[in-house]
Protein backbone atom coordinates (compact mmCIF):
# COMPACT_ATOMS: atom_id res chain seq x y z
CA UNK A 1 0.00 0.00 0.00
CA UNK A 2 1.26 3.55 -0.84
CA UNK A 3 2.58 5.71 2.69
CA UNK A 4 0.65 8.69 1.13
CA UNK A 5 -3.13 6.75 1.51
CA UNK A 6 -2.30 6.53 4.83
CA UNK A 7 -2.92 9.60 6.20
CA UNK A 8 -6.58 9.13 6.93
CA UNK A 9 -5.74 6.45 8.90
CA UNK A 10 -3.08 7.94 10.20
CA UNK A 11 -4.79 10.60 12.76
CA UNK A 12 -7.66 8.30 13.23
CA UNK A 13 -4.91 6.26 15.17
CA UNK A 14 -3.65 9.33 16.32
CA UNK A 15 -6.57 9.83 17.54
CA UNK A 16 -7.97 6.52 18.95
CA UNK A 17 -10.77 6.28 16.75
CA UNK A 18 -9.66 3.24 14.22
CA UNK A 19 -11.67 0.07 13.92
CA UNK A 20 -9.33 -3.00 15.58
CA UNK A 21 -8.60 -4.51 11.92
CA UNK A 22 -7.05 -0.56 11.07
CA UNK A 23 -5.00 -0.48 14.10
CA UNK A 24 -3.41 -4.17 13.62
CA UNK A 25 -2.89 -3.06 9.62
CA UNK A 26 -1.24 0.42 11.02
CA UNK A 27 1.00 -1.03 13.70
CA UNK A 28 2.27 -3.75 11.03
CA UNK A 29 3.28 -0.94 8.95
CA UNK A 30 4.65 1.05 11.00
CA UNK A 31 6.94 -1.94 12.47
CA UNK A 32 8.05 -1.91 8.41
CA UNK A 33 8.15 1.47 7.49
CA UNK A 34 10.96 4.03 8.95
CA UNK A 35 9.50 6.72 6.90
CA UNK A 36 5.68 6.44 8.26
CA UNK A 37 7.05 5.45 12.10
CA UNK A 38 9.37 9.10 11.57
CA UNK A 39 5.78 11.06 10.01
CA UNK A 40 3.78 9.32 13.22
CA UNK A 41 6.07 10.22 16.10
CA UNK A 42 6.16 13.69 14.31
CA UNK A 43 2.65 14.54 13.97
CA UNK A 44 2.39 13.02 17.34
CA UNK A 45 4.48 15.01 19.11
CA UNK A 46 2.50 18.24 17.21
CA UNK A 47 -0.81 16.89 18.62
CA UNK A 48 0.97 17.28 21.92
CA UNK A 49 1.88 20.56 21.72
CA UNK A 50 -1.52 21.62 20.38
CA UNK A 51 -2.99 19.93 23.60
CA UNK A 52 -0.76 21.67 26.11
CA UNK A 53 -1.51 24.62 25.15
CA UNK A 54 -5.70 23.95 25.45
CA UNK A 55 -5.98 25.34 29.14
CA UNK A 56 -4.40 29.13 27.83
CA UNK A 57 -8.20 30.64 27.48
CA UNK A 58 -9.30 32.15 29.82
CA UNK A 59 -12.81 31.25 31.21
CA UNK A 60 -15.78 33.86 29.74
CA UNK A 61 -18.12 35.72 31.48
CA UNK A 62 -20.53 34.12 33.30
CA UNK A 63 -24.12 34.58 31.65
CA UNK A 64 -27.45 32.81 31.44
CA UNK A 65 -30.79 33.95 30.11
CA UNK A 66 -33.10 34.01 32.43
CA UNK A 67 -37.31 34.56 31.76
CA UNK A 68 -38.24 37.11 29.93
CA UNK A 69 -41.25 38.39 28.33
CA UNK A 70 -42.59 35.53 26.15
CA UNK A 71 -41.92 35.69 22.31
CA UNK A 72 -44.09 38.37 20.62
CA UNK A 73 -47.06 37.16 18.56
CA UNK A 74 -48.32 39.28 15.53
CA UNK A 75 -51.94 39.81 16.71
CA UNK A 76 -54.93 42.01 15.56
CA UNK A 77 -53.88 44.10 18.34
CA UNK A 78 -50.10 44.68 17.49
CA UNK A 79 -50.94 45.48 14.03
CA UNK A 80 -53.82 48.45 15.32
CA UNK A 81 -50.75 49.49 17.28
CA UNK A 82 -48.37 49.35 13.93
CA UNK A 83 -51.27 51.31 11.76
CA UNK A 84 -51.85 53.71 14.97
CA UNK A 85 -47.58 54.59 15.12
CA UNK A 86 -47.84 54.88 11.39
CA UNK A 87 -50.96 57.26 11.28
CA UNK A 88 -49.06 59.25 14.14
CA UNK A 89 -45.63 59.22 12.21
CA UNK A 90 -47.17 60.99 9.09
CA UNK A 91 -49.61 63.70 10.95
CA UNK A 92 -46.27 64.58 12.62
CA UNK A 93 -44.29 64.41 9.50
CA UNK A 94 -48.02 66.90 7.54
CA UNK A 95 -47.72 69.32 10.97
CA UNK A 96 -43.96 69.58 10.62
CA UNK A 97 -43.86 70.55 6.99
CA UNK A 98 -46.93 72.79 7.28
CA UNK A 99 -45.43 74.94 9.86
CA UNK A 100 -42.07 74.55 8.23
CA UNK A 101 -43.03 76.03 4.67
CA UNK A 102 -45.36 78.43 6.49
CA UNK A 103 -44.50 81.96 5.10
CA UNK A 104 -43.90 83.24 8.27
CA UNK A 105 -41.10 80.62 9.21
CA UNK A 106 -38.94 80.35 6.09
CA UNK A 107 -36.80 83.81 6.84
CA UNK A 108 -33.76 84.19 4.57
CA UNK A 109 -30.15 85.46 5.50
CA UNK A 110 -29.36 87.73 3.18
CA UNK A 111 -25.74 88.57 4.74
CA UNK A 112 -24.87 84.73 3.71
CA UNK A 113 -24.48 84.41 7.34
CA UNK A 114 -26.06 81.25 9.44
CA UNK A 115 -29.09 82.65 11.16
CA UNK A 116 -29.35 80.56 14.16
CA UNK A 117 -33.32 81.70 14.38
CA UNK A 118 -33.46 80.05 10.42
CA UNK A 119 -35.47 76.45 10.89
CA UNK A 120 -33.47 75.88 7.54
CA UNK A 121 -29.54 77.27 8.56
CA UNK A 122 -30.50 75.32 12.01
CA UNK A 123 -32.19 72.09 10.84
CA UNK A 124 -30.80 68.96 11.76
CA UNK A 125 -33.11 66.98 9.02
CA UNK A 126 -31.06 65.40 5.98
CA UNK A 127 -29.33 67.08 3.05
CA UNK A 128 -28.91 70.61 3.52
CA UNK A 129 -27.98 71.37 0.35
CA UNK A 130 -31.57 70.13 -1.03
CA UNK A 131 -33.12 72.28 1.81
CA UNK A 132 -30.86 75.28 0.83
CA UNK A 133 -32.35 74.15 -3.01
CA UNK A 134 -35.58 74.61 -2.00
CA UNK A 135 -35.18 77.79 0.29
CA UNK A 136 -32.78 79.93 -3.08
CA UNK A 137 -35.76 78.75 -5.27
CA UNK A 138 -38.56 80.42 -2.88
CA UNK A 139 -36.27 83.16 -2.32
CA UNK A 140 -35.99 83.87 -5.95
CA UNK A 141 -39.90 83.54 -6.40
CA UNK A 142 -39.98 85.62 -3.77
CA UNK A 143 -38.11 88.62 -5.41
CA UNK A 144 -39.83 87.62 -8.65
CA UNK A 145 -43.57 88.09 -7.01
CA UNK A 146 -42.05 91.72 -5.65
CA UNK A 147 -41.08 92.98 -9.02
CA UNK A 148 -44.17 91.91 -10.67
CA UNK A 149 -46.28 93.80 -7.82
CA UNK A 150 -43.75 96.61 -8.00
CA UNK A 151 -43.69 97.02 -11.33
CA UNK A 152 -47.88 97.20 -11.61
CA UNK A 153 -48.74 100.72 -10.63
CA UNK A 154 -45.65 102.57 -12.61
CA UNK A 155 -46.37 100.84 -15.88
CA UNK A 156 -50.04 101.01 -15.76
CA UNK A 157 -50.05 104.74 -14.41
CA UNK A 158 -53.42 105.54 -13.68
CA UNK A 159 -55.13 103.11 -16.87
CA UNK A 160 -56.62 99.48 -16.11
CA UNK A 161 -53.72 96.62 -16.85
CA UNK A 162 -53.88 95.35 -19.95
CA UNK A 163 -55.07 91.77 -20.39
CA UNK A 164 -51.40 90.57 -21.31
CA UNK A 165 -50.23 91.92 -18.20
CA UNK A 166 -52.33 90.39 -15.95
CA UNK A 167 -52.36 86.60 -17.70
CA UNK A 168 -48.60 87.58 -17.39
CA UNK A 169 -48.77 87.93 -13.34
CA UNK A 170 -51.38 85.00 -13.20
CA UNK A 171 -48.59 82.90 -14.87
CA UNK A 172 -46.12 84.11 -13.30
CA UNK A 173 -48.27 83.36 -9.83
CA UNK A 174 -49.45 79.82 -10.97
CA UNK A 175 -45.83 78.94 -11.41
CA UNK A 176 -44.79 80.13 -8.26
CA UNK A 177 -47.76 77.97 -6.22
CA UNK A 178 -46.48 74.90 -8.77
CA UNK A 179 -43.46 75.19 -7.80
CA UNK A 180 -43.80 76.03 -3.44
CA UNK A 181 -46.13 73.00 -4.01
CA UNK A 182 -43.49 70.87 -5.77
CA UNK A 183 -40.92 71.96 -3.19
CA UNK A 184 -43.38 71.42 -0.23
CA UNK A 185 -44.34 67.51 -0.99
CA UNK A 186 -40.28 66.70 -1.59
CA UNK A 187 -39.73 67.89 1.74
CA UNK A 188 -42.91 66.27 3.29
CA UNK A 189 -41.86 63.03 1.18
CA UNK A 190 -38.48 63.44 2.32
CA UNK A 191 -39.23 64.07 5.99
CA UNK A 192 -41.85 61.34 6.31
CA UNK A 193 -39.10 58.84 4.92
CA UNK A 194 -36.47 59.66 7.32
CA UNK A 195 -38.83 59.61 10.44
CA UNK A 196 -40.22 56.29 9.51
CA UNK A 197 -36.62 54.75 8.57
CA UNK A 198 -35.76 56.27 12.29
CA UNK A 199 -38.77 54.67 13.40
CA UNK A 200 -37.88 51.50 12.24
CA UNK A 201 -34.40 51.04 13.43
CA UNK A 202 -35.49 52.02 16.55
CA UNK A 203 -37.49 49.24 16.80
CA UNK A 204 -35.13 47.05 15.62
CA UNK A 205 -32.34 48.68 18.22
CA UNK A 206 -35.35 47.97 20.98
CA UNK A 207 -35.80 44.86 20.02
CA UNK A 208 -31.98 44.14 19.76
CA UNK A 209 -31.33 45.53 23.95
CA UNK A 210 -34.25 43.92 25.14
CA UNK A 211 -32.65 40.58 23.84
CA UNK A 212 -29.47 41.20 25.54
CA UNK A 213 -31.17 42.29 28.49
CA UNK A 214 -32.35 39.17 28.97
CA UNK A 215 -28.93 37.44 29.27
CA UNK A 216 -28.42 38.37 32.87
CA UNK A 217 -25.66 37.13 35.65
CA UNK A 218 -26.76 34.01 37.60
CA UNK A 219 -24.66 31.57 38.67
CA UNK A 220 -25.76 30.42 41.31
CA UNK A 221 -28.88 28.05 39.91
CA UNK A 222 -29.11 25.26 41.71
CA UNK A 223 -30.68 23.53 39.09
CA UNK A 224 -27.95 23.51 36.31
CA UNK A 225 -25.16 21.41 35.45
CA UNK A 226 -21.76 22.89 34.86
CA UNK A 227 -19.81 21.41 32.22
CA UNK B 1 -28.94 17.90 40.03
CA UNK B 2 -31.19 17.74 36.98
CA UNK B 3 -30.28 15.47 34.13
CA UNK B 4 -32.30 17.34 31.51
CA UNK B 5 -30.44 16.64 27.98
CA UNK B 6 -29.72 19.98 25.67
CA UNK B 7 -31.82 18.32 23.10
CA UNK B 8 -35.09 18.65 25.70
CA UNK B 9 -33.96 22.16 26.77
CA UNK B 10 -34.13 23.21 23.41
CA UNK B 11 -37.43 21.59 22.91
CA UNK B 12 -38.70 23.20 25.85
CA UNK B 13 -36.93 26.88 24.09
CA UNK B 14 -39.24 25.86 21.28
CA UNK B 15 -42.22 26.36 23.29
CA UNK B 16 -40.70 29.86 24.77
CA UNK B 17 -39.27 28.60 28.31
CA UNK B 18 -36.36 31.03 28.90
CA UNK B 19 -35.13 29.28 31.49
CA UNK B 20 -34.14 26.46 29.73
CA UNK B 21 -32.07 28.69 27.60
CA UNK B 22 -30.20 29.82 30.74
CA UNK B 23 -29.27 26.41 31.80
CA UNK B 24 -28.00 25.68 28.26
CA UNK B 25 -26.16 29.39 28.08
CA UNK B 26 -24.66 27.91 31.60
CA UNK B 27 -24.02 24.45 30.17
CA UNK B 28 -22.15 25.60 27.05
CA UNK B 29 -20.67 28.89 27.50
CA UNK B 30 -17.05 28.15 28.71
CA UNK B 31 -16.58 25.26 25.85
CA UNK B 32 -18.31 27.87 23.33
CA UNK B 33 -16.31 30.79 24.52
CA UNK B 34 -13.00 28.09 24.12
CA UNK B 35 -13.64 27.51 20.51
CA UNK B 36 -14.62 30.73 19.68
CA UNK B 37 -12.00 32.61 21.18
CA UNK B 38 -9.27 30.24 19.10
CA UNK B 39 -11.27 30.99 16.00
CA UNK B 40 -11.80 35.00 16.18
CA UNK B 41 -8.69 35.92 18.28
CA UNK B 42 -9.94 39.43 19.32
CA UNK B 43 -11.11 39.02 22.63
CA UNK B 44 -14.14 41.57 22.09
CA UNK B 45 -15.16 39.71 19.04
CA UNK B 46 -15.10 36.31 20.70
CA UNK B 47 -17.77 37.73 23.26
CA UNK B 48 -19.65 39.19 20.48
CA UNK B 49 -19.94 35.69 18.68
CA UNK B 50 -20.71 33.97 21.37
CA UNK B 51 -23.45 36.27 22.11
CA UNK B 52 -25.16 36.23 18.95
CA UNK B 53 -24.57 32.51 18.88
CA UNK B 54 -27.56 32.19 22.19
CA UNK B 55 -29.46 35.07 20.05
CA UNK B 56 -29.16 32.55 17.28
CA UNK B 57 -30.06 29.44 19.16
CA UNK B 58 -33.24 31.34 21.21
CA UNK B 59 -34.53 33.06 17.78
CA UNK B 60 -34.50 29.57 15.71
CA UNK B 61 -35.21 27.65 17.76
CA UNK B 62 -37.88 26.30 16.16
CA UNK B 63 -35.49 25.29 13.83
CA UNK B 64 -33.93 22.80 15.37
CA UNK B 65 -34.48 19.42 14.13
CA UNK B 66 -35.79 16.36 16.37
CA UNK B 67 -33.21 13.78 16.73
CA UNK B 68 -30.05 16.30 15.85
CA UNK B 69 -27.57 17.03 18.85
CA UNK B 70 -27.85 20.47 20.11
CA UNK B 71 -24.23 21.16 20.46
CA UNK B 72 -23.54 19.95 16.61
CA UNK B 73 -25.90 22.74 16.03
CA UNK B 74 -24.77 25.52 18.00
CA UNK B 75 -20.85 25.05 17.00
CA UNK B 76 -22.35 25.14 13.36
CA UNK B 77 -23.92 28.70 14.48
CA UNK B 78 -20.58 29.77 16.14
CA UNK B 79 -18.88 28.40 13.04
CA UNK B 80 -20.77 30.09 10.74
CA UNK B 81 -20.97 33.44 12.86
CA UNK B 82 -17.01 33.21 12.99
CA UNK B 83 -16.31 33.08 9.46
CA UNK B 84 -18.66 36.23 8.61
CA UNK B 85 -16.72 37.71 11.62
CA UNK B 86 -13.45 37.11 10.09
CA UNK B 87 -14.43 37.78 6.87
CA UNK B 88 -15.90 41.43 7.89
CA UNK B 89 -12.66 42.24 9.66
CA UNK B 90 -10.56 41.07 6.17
CA UNK B 91 -13.12 43.27 4.25
CA UNK B 92 -12.22 46.03 6.74
CA UNK B 93 -8.62 46.07 6.80
CA UNK B 94 -7.73 44.33 9.62
CA UNK B 95 -5.63 41.56 8.46
CA UNK B 96 -4.57 38.55 10.73
CA UNK B 97 -1.41 40.02 11.25
CA UNK B 98 -3.44 42.46 13.98
CA UNK B 99 -4.81 39.69 15.72
CA UNK B 100 -1.35 38.28 16.28
CA UNK B 101 0.38 38.46 19.46
CA UNK B 102 -2.57 40.03 20.79
CA UNK B 103 -2.73 39.98 24.91
CA UNK B 104 -5.27 37.37 25.29
CA UNK B 105 -6.53 36.29 28.62
CA UNK B 106 -5.25 33.43 29.47
CA UNK B 107 -5.76 31.22 33.16
CA UNK B 108 -3.32 31.34 35.20
CA UNK B 109 -0.93 28.23 35.72
CA UNK B 110 -0.96 27.48 39.43
CA UNK B 111 2.42 25.89 40.78
CA UNK B 112 4.74 27.28 37.65
CA UNK B 113 7.48 29.44 37.86
CA UNK B 114 7.91 32.23 36.52
CA UNK B 115 9.90 30.96 33.86
CA UNK B 116 8.14 28.16 33.09
CA UNK B 117 5.03 30.03 32.90
CA UNK B 118 6.84 32.34 30.51
CA UNK B 119 7.95 29.38 28.46
CA UNK B 120 4.14 28.04 28.37
CA UNK B 121 3.29 31.61 27.60
CA UNK B 122 5.83 31.74 24.50
CA UNK B 123 4.43 28.46 23.20
CA UNK B 124 1.02 29.26 23.52
CA UNK B 125 1.59 32.28 21.45
CA UNK B 126 3.72 30.24 19.09
CA UNK B 127 0.60 27.36 18.81
CA UNK B 128 -1.80 30.43 18.38
CA UNK B 129 0.35 32.01 15.48
CA UNK B 130 0.89 28.62 14.07
CA UNK B 131 -2.81 28.19 14.25
CA UNK B 132 -3.10 30.94 11.95
CA UNK B 133 -1.02 30.30 9.35
CA UNK B 134 -2.78 26.95 8.12
CA UNK B 135 -6.05 27.61 6.05
CA UNK B 136 -8.97 28.32 7.86
CA UNK B 137 -10.98 24.43 7.05
CA UNK B 138 -8.00 23.07 8.67
CA UNK B 139 -7.66 25.30 11.84
CA UNK B 140 -11.27 24.66 12.12
CA UNK B 141 -10.94 21.02 12.24
CA UNK B 142 -7.75 20.99 15.02
CA UNK B 143 -9.52 23.11 17.06
CA UNK B 144 -12.45 21.19 17.44
CA UNK B 145 -10.84 17.65 17.82
CA UNK B 146 -7.85 19.08 20.09
CA UNK B 147 -9.57 21.67 21.62
CA UNK B 148 -12.72 20.46 22.17
CA UNK B 149 -12.52 17.19 22.17
CA UNK B 150 -15.47 16.36 19.61
CA UNK B 151 -15.45 13.07 16.90
CA UNK B 152 -14.51 13.08 14.01
CA UNK B 153 -18.17 12.19 12.81
CA UNK B 154 -19.39 15.11 14.95
CA UNK B 155 -17.41 17.14 12.85
CA UNK B 156 -18.07 16.56 10.22
CA UNK B 157 -21.38 16.46 11.09
CA UNK B 158 -20.81 20.19 11.88
CA UNK B 159 -18.83 20.77 8.79
CA UNK B 160 -21.66 19.17 6.58
CA UNK B 161 -18.67 16.85 5.25
CA UNK B 162 -17.22 13.40 4.92
CA UNK B 163 -15.69 12.12 7.72
CA UNK B 164 -12.76 11.48 5.20
CA UNK B 165 -11.95 15.17 4.18
CA UNK B 166 -12.41 15.95 8.41
CA UNK B 167 -9.27 13.21 8.90
CA UNK B 168 -7.44 14.64 5.61
CA UNK B 169 -7.93 18.25 6.97
CA UNK B 170 -6.48 17.36 10.12
CA UNK B 171 -3.50 15.61 8.86
CA UNK B 172 -2.63 18.69 6.80
CA UNK B 173 -3.54 20.54 9.63
CA UNK B 174 -1.06 18.59 11.88
CA UNK B 175 1.48 18.79 9.22
CA UNK B 176 1.16 22.35 8.12
CA UNK B 177 0.91 23.58 12.27
CA UNK B 178 4.26 21.52 12.22
CA UNK B 179 6.20 23.61 9.77
CA UNK B 180 4.75 26.77 11.27
CA UNK B 181 6.03 26.20 14.87
CA UNK B 182 9.67 24.82 13.28
CA UNK B 183 9.51 28.31 11.25
CA UNK B 184 9.20 29.70 15.25
CA UNK B 185 12.08 27.78 16.44
CA UNK B 186 9.99 24.91 18.05
CA UNK B 187 10.51 21.57 17.47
Amino acid sequence: MDCKQWNEVWVAYLYDECSAEERDAIEAHLSECDACREQMDSLSVTRRTLGSTASEIAAPPRVIVLPAAPPRRASAWSFARGFAAAAAVFAIGILFGMTYFSSERVVIANDGAVDLSDPVATSRFGPTSEIRQIRNDYRMLDDRLGRIESSWPESQDDTLPTLATMERVQMAVGNLHQQFDRSRAQDLQFVFEWILTTDQESRLRDARTLQVLGVVHAENNPNVRQR
Amino acid sequence: MSCVTDEELVAAVQSGDMQSLGQLVVRWERPLYRFVSRMVPRHEDARDVCQETFLRVLNRADRFRRGSRFSTWMYQIALNLCRDQVRRRRRWGKIVDDDRDAPTETTAAPGLSPEAGTERSEMARAVRNGLLEIPAEQREVLILKEYEGLKFKEIAEILSCPESTVKSRMYYGLSGLRSALARQGIR
